[in-house]
């Protein structure tokens, strides 16, 4: 072999380790090949990118470059975000950005990139036309297989250099890939009690069916049932619930489910507060409205409206007359009026009532003015 | 008589020569073909050298380090092929009982290609894919605000049989042994 195809050999591995060394010792510049579809559509698989150093050109939020662990671990993504101390890339085809890593990893910008289609063929044509312009030292060499084993050694140690150093090996972090989560928005209870809202934040993932829904008071269990909207969760709780934690005196019911999703299944526990509270009246244009702020309906007794006028020579209040209603039974979160109407000589009147409130017997008396 | 037995050592050595580049291309063959790893559980599928085919809930996914490791291995397909033509050729001499010295010096640059190529070999068997295959093994069953969120979780296996043809111990040894029976008979062929 002359010296100077050893020269050329020597420099072509010259060439081909400065493309190693330079992803580990800063080097002015850096030339690459894409593998990979993280970048699609800017580059592809095959495109050669030559960069220069970040210490030649600093870099700026939507630059591309390469950041190189090791020798063999480098990837090829944008810049999304950077402080002095660390960057954040990001694949163009890729749902989430990396892992950030320190600044100094960043070690090339992209400024050219020849792609696959513009490079290969044109090196095909070039050597086959190289080939074809020396194809009678091809032939000889080929009759005569002189050095064969130094060609058959020197072609692929330099095929295996020429990939090693070219290909660099994207390093792959989960973290980079859409992962499904499920998040819960709020809790709030509609249709007067009577449906419990859930609602979840939902990411890659969609909710499918409620296989379980059951209502706990204590050691009591109560089935409910659930319909699914979008994102939430509509459960339908009964009345028998709120009986029961009426009759408890419990405040707190909790609701466990199960719910089917696409991409797995979600076990919840929620639970929600329930403040037995006092009827709330009102009294407006000769009409008393009670209103049951509770879950359960609430029997009201012992309702009389008693009309007073005044002695006409004492001047003294004196009952005119009495009215006893029958029991009143009021619906949850519901109304019920008592419409007092004057009778002859009456200036006001009374609306009374009893009820219980968790064992508690509670008296309730407002005026009525006919003035 | 001696040198009767000598010549016929000497072409039962070129003969097994021949026979580790068949075979040693079949074997690189092989290991670039076969699943080395498979993957189940929400991401599915399997690892090959030079292809890989994996699903995540369903769904195709592409990773940029195991398509590197694919364009990684071009070189050694093209080497495997070459190893088994140059054992091919080398018997098509030897049974037509043409000079088979050409043949021999063939075989020995390929070994000592094959060290080169061993080493980029070792380096996707050892460091680029149980990293980056070891990272699908994942588990993303999580305790959230909405409860437990099951959403299943993932295992990588080493396929029984790779793992035996994948083994540091197989294929430097079968490196070192081509590169040792090529040299022999390269001294022996060539050389003498």
């Amino acid at each position: 072999m002359k010296s100077k195809d050893i020269a050329s050999y020597i420099v072509v591995v010259l060439l081909i380790s400065f493309a190693l060394v330079s992803r580990v010792f800063p080097m002015p510049f850096n030339i690459s090949i894409v593998s990979g579809s993280s970048m699609l559509p800017t580059l592809r698989t095959g495109d050669i990118v030559v960069s220069i150093s970040t210490y030649l050109s600093k870099f700026n939020v939507n630059d591309t470059v390469i950041c190189c662990f090791t020798f063999s671990h480098c990837i090829i993504h944008r810049v999304v975000n950077f402080t002095t101390t660390y960057v954040v890339t990001k694949g163009d085809n890729n749902p989430l950005p990396d892992p950030q890593v320190p600044l100094k990893f960043a070690k090339y910008k992209v400024v050219f990139v020849v792609p696959f289609v513009a490079w290969f063929l044109p090196v095909l044509s070039a050597v086959s036309f190289y080939l074809y312009l020396k194809r009678k030292e091809v032939k000889a060499f080929l009759i005569s297989f002189a050095e064969v084993e130094f060609v058959v050694f020197a072609v692929f140690l330099l095929m295996d250099l020429s990939f090693v150093s070219l290909v660099p090996v994207n390093y792959f972090s989960f973290a980079t890939i859409e992962r499904p989560s499920v998040e819960l928005k709020g809790i709030w209870l509609v249709n007067r009690g009577k449906v419990l809202s859930i609602n979840y934040n939902l990411s890659d993932v969609n909710l499918v069916n409620v296989s379980q829904c059951v209502a706990y008071i204590f050691n009591n269990s109560f089935s409910c049932s659930a319909n699914i909207s979008d994102s939430s969760l509509f459960v339908t709780i009964s009345s028998e619930v709120y009986l029961k934690a009426y009759e408890f005196g419990v405040e707190r019911i909790n609701v466990s489910l199960k719910v089917v999703l696409d991409k797995g299944f979600l076990i919840g526990n929620y639970s929600y507060v329930v403040n037995w509270r006092p009827l709330v009246l009102s009294e407006y244009a000769q009409n008393v409205t009670v209103f049951n702020p509770n879950y359960i309906p609430m029997n009201t007794s012992n309702i009389t409206i008693t009309y007073m006028g005044y002695d006409p020579i004492f001047k003294i209040p004196v009952v005119i007359e009495t009215r006893v209603l029958p029991p009143i039974l009021i619906e949850p979160m519901n109304n019920f009026t008592i419409h007092v109407s004057p009778v002859k000589d009456s200036s006001y009147a009374y609306v009374e009532f009893t009820y219980k409130l968790r064992g508690r017997d509670i008296f309730e008396r407002r005026k009525v003015s006919f003035g | 008589m001696k040198g009767v037995k000598l010549a016929l050592d000497k072409r039962s050595l070129g003969l097994i020569s021949g026979l580790a580049s068949l075979f040693y291309g079949l074997y690189l063959l092989l290991v670039l073909f076969l699943p080395i790893y498979t993957i189940d559980g929400i991401i599915t599928g399997y690892v090959c050298l030079l292809h890989y085919d994996l699903n995540y809930y369903g769904k195709p996914i592409r990773l940029d380090s195991l398509s590197a490791a694919s364009l990684l291995s071009i070189p050694l397909l093209a080497y495997s092929l070459f190893s088994i033509l140059v054992g091919l050729l080398f018997l098509y001499d030897y049974l037509k009982k043409n000079d088979v010295c050409v043949s021999i010096r063939r075989i020995f640059g390929n070994a000592l290609a094959g060290t080169a190529m061993s080493g980029l070999l070792y380096g996707l068997l050892n460091v680029v894919l149980p990293v980056e295959v070891g990272q699908l093994n994942i588990n993303l069953n999580t305790v959230t605000s909405a409860g437990y969120v099951y959403l299943g979780s993932s295992s990588v296996r080493i396929s029984p049989l790779s793992s035996i043809f994948t083994s540091n111990l197989v294929f430097l040894g079968f490196t070192a042994f081509f590169l040792f029976v090529s040299s022999l008979a390269y001294v022996i062929f060539v050389k003498s």
